[in-house]
């Protein structure tokens, strides 16, 4: 235990040799290091903090922007609403307005069914009493029926118009006065005579009249004058009555 | 060199200089520190691995250390202070390996390293606050404890050199004699108080420099902020 003194200043000289070394190899590096990554960190800190505020401005607009079309999301509902509250109205109305046009088209249409069912009823009512009516005065009509038939036409004559007057002379005109008389049953001589004689005091000229006989007439008498047909029996009565219907029917 | 003698050997001389086993430990140790020192340093990366994080907890827990004492000349004591830590632990776990004696039981070197700490502490102070300002406050509270105060220099100085040897040479010998006396595997829980006693005892020696460089320069500073407070 005694103090070297050589040793004693070389190891001085050590230390501080040892100082240098740590210094230059082992502190101002690794501390350089630290330095520069905490600079980076510090770096990364600041762009972080930057970009987190920039999020936050962004989240702030994000969260106006949604408030602002919530807003007008509302409105754009309600005005939606409203809309189609109006359209449903106006669709119900038209839809009622429509419906009581259909009732009224089906009122229309049933009226008319029930119409021309009734129509139908009664045209086939006339159709069966105008057959009724032939079948039974087929068996009852005769030569007696067809004389008062014929004097009630020649009565009848007389009550003609001036204008029906006038046609009857000028179709007896261009058939150059030739008539055609037929009738159920056979004339007799006087009636024939009169009704001849009738007819030339009306056509005011001479008349040729041609008789026949057709029984379907069952009984009566049919005039042709020209164009001009004029009817008395039975059966232009019964078809008058049949067609009667059926017009009325039609019309 | 013998293993078994405590004495420190000469191994050569240059003329009046004698290179003992202490010296030359000591190269050795600084070559090897050197080496170590650049090779871990030379690729340091922005994204360290193992060794260059051990490297930089080591730098830092130094620096935090140094800090927690000094915390406003942490970054110019941290070299020093780390200096004397990472140079003791070596020094005292060096006589661990079987053929090398610590170069901390010699009386020499604790002496020269205590000699260092003790001018570090004037030339700490008077760089911070002038040669004048530092000197004044060896005659403060009052002249008359300018004795005491030189004694205390002197004693704190000699404390760190013989306590540091003192107990790494007891270390060894107690180390030696146990071997002498119990056999070959006796000494094992002698060298793992060695291992402890290394550690302890350069953190002590360090951690002391730095209250004695610390304190003389935050003393001359709390001087000064109450001196300004006055004017204020």
């Amino acid at each position: 235990m005694e103090l070297n003194w050589t040793t004693f200043v070389l190891e001085i000289i050590n230390f501080l040799v040892l100082l240098w070394i740590l210094k230059r190899f082992l502190y101002r590096p690794v501390l350089q290091a630290l330095h520069k990554r905490q600079q980076t960190i510090q770096q990364q800190l600041d762009k972080a903090a930057q970009l987190e505020a920039h999020g936050m401005e962004l989240e702030q607009q994000y969260h106006n922007r949604m408030e602002s079309w919530q807003r007008e999301k509302q409105q754009a509902r309600d005005v939606l609403h409203r809309e189609i509250d109006a359209e449903r109205i106006k669709k119900l109305a038209d839809l009622e307005q429509e419906l009581a046009g259909e009732k009224a088209k089906a009122a229309v249409i049933e009226q008319r069914r029930k119409a021309e069912m009734q129509q139908l009823c009664q045209h086939s009512a006339h159709q069966q009493g105008a057959r009724f009516a032939a079948k039974l005065l087929s068996a009852v009509a005769g030569p007696e029926v067809e004389r008062q038939l014929v004097d009630f036409l020649i009565q009848s004559l007389d009550q003609l118009e001036e204008t029906q007057l006038v046609e009857l002379r000028d179709n007896c005109a261009a058939a150059e006065s030739i008539c055609a008389a037929t009738s159920a049953f056979a004339l007799s001589d006087s009636q024939k005579q009169l009704l001849k004689d009738k007819l030339q005091t009306i056509c005011q000229q001479p008349i040729q009249l041609e008789w026949h006989e057709d029984l379907a007439l069952i009984a009566g008498l049919r005039l042709t004058i020209g164009a001009l047909v004029l009817q008395l029996n039975v059966a232009n009565e019964l078809k008058g009555f049949a067609d009667l219907s059926h017009d009325h029917r039609t019309n | 060199m013998q293993q078994t003698s405590l004495d420190i050997n000469t191994l050569f001389a240059l003329g009046p200089v004698s290179i003992t086993t202490t010296v030359v430990t000591t190269w050795i140790i600084l070559l090897a520190l050197g080496l170590l020192c650049w090779l871990l340093t030379r690729r340091l990366a922005d994204r360290p691995q193992t060794l260059q994080t051990a490297l930089e907890a080591l730098v830092t827990a130094i620096e935090n250390a140094v800090a927690d004492v000094a915390p406003q000349q942490a970054t110019l004591l941290t070299p020093f202070i780390g200096g004397l830590w990472i140079f003791l632990v070596i020094n005292n776990l060096s006589g661990l390996l079987p053929g090398v004696h610590s170069p901390t039981r010699d009386l020499s070197a604790t002496s020269a390293l205590a000699i260092i700490v003790f001018l570090s502490v004037h030339w700490y102070g008077i760089r911070i606050q002038g040669l004048k300002q530092y000197l004044a406050h060896y005659l403060k509270p009052s002249p008359i404890l300018l004795p005491l105060h030189i004694i205390s220099e002197i004693t704190r100085t000699v404390a760190l050199a013989v306590r540091l040897f003192g107990n790494m040479m007891s270390l060894e010998m107690a180390a030696l004699l146990v071997l002498l006396v119990a056999g070959f595997l006796a000494p094992v829980p002698i060298l793992i108080l060695h291992i402890v006693e290394a550690l302890v005892q350069a953190y002590i020696f360090g951690m002391l420099a730095l209250v004695y460089v610390a304190g003389g320069i935050q003393s001359q500073q709390l001087k000064q902020q109450r001196a300004e407070l006055k004017k204020e």
